[in-house]
């Protein structure tokens, strides 16, 4: 009995543990983003807009960069550790169907465009797309 | 693929959970390969077959003639 106990408890902290290594690196990442969205927004000139160039300070813009290039890299590297190849395999797919909206959505907008019944293709909205279509690919590999 | 996966863990009254623990998966993972869903790697399929003591053929089928 006493055995078994110790076998409960043994796979109860071993999940317990494999949850929080995932935690730890989303966390991780979300916090990184978090700061770094608070210092554009801190630092960005409120008169220029949204989304127009040069509206906030150069150190930022490049700090920002390079913190995301590394963050999102050293970050994706260390989920894939993390995980399990299950999981491994849901974010390959993930970035496959992000890739794919990119790869499919710009050619099919530009030629719209070229015949003149859209407007010229947003990066940003290409970009969002992409993230949109991830989000639903992974809750549906992940959960379905 | 087919498997007996389900059976074998309730034979031994455990979870999704407490299996996939074992195993170093997440619950998803062992549900995904209960229901079909994902087949596991060569690797992972051996951590199973040696966590319940069998073979892997005796736990997966894939359908095809064994003769």
């Amino acid at each position: 009995m006493m055995e078994a106990t110790m076998v409960d408890q043994d796979w109860q902290m071993r999940a317990r543990q494999r949850q929080r290594r995932i935690n730890t690196v989303v966390g991780a990442l979300f916090a990184v983003g978090l700061v770094s969205g608070f210092l554009v927004g801190f630092f960005e000139d409120d008169e220029a807009g949204l989304l127009a160039a040069n509206s906030i300070p150069l150190w930022l813009a490049v700090t920002s960069a390079i913190v995301f290039v590394v963050a999102i890299g050293f970050g994706s590297w260390k989920l894939m550790k993390v995980s399990d190849e299950h999981e491994r395999v849901i974010h390959t797919k993930t970035t496959v169907v992000a890739g794919n909206v990119m790869l499919i959505g710009f050619p099919t907008w530009f030629i719209l465009w070229k015949g003149g019944l859209v407007p010229e293709p947003d990066a940003l909205w290409l970009f969002m797309a992409s993230i949109i279509g991830s989000v639903i690919a992974f809750a549906w590999y992940k959960f379905r | 693929m087919k498997n007996r996966l389900k059976v074998l863990r309730a034979e031994r009254d455990w979870s999704q959970a407490e299996l996939g623990a074992r195993l170093d998966v997440s619950r998803q993972a062992v549900n995904a390969i209960e229901t079909g869903k994902y087949d596991p790697s060569l690797p992972l399929a051996f951590r199973i077959a040696r966590l319940f003591g069998m073979t892997i053929e005796e736990i997966f089928d894939d359908g095809g003639d064994h003769g």
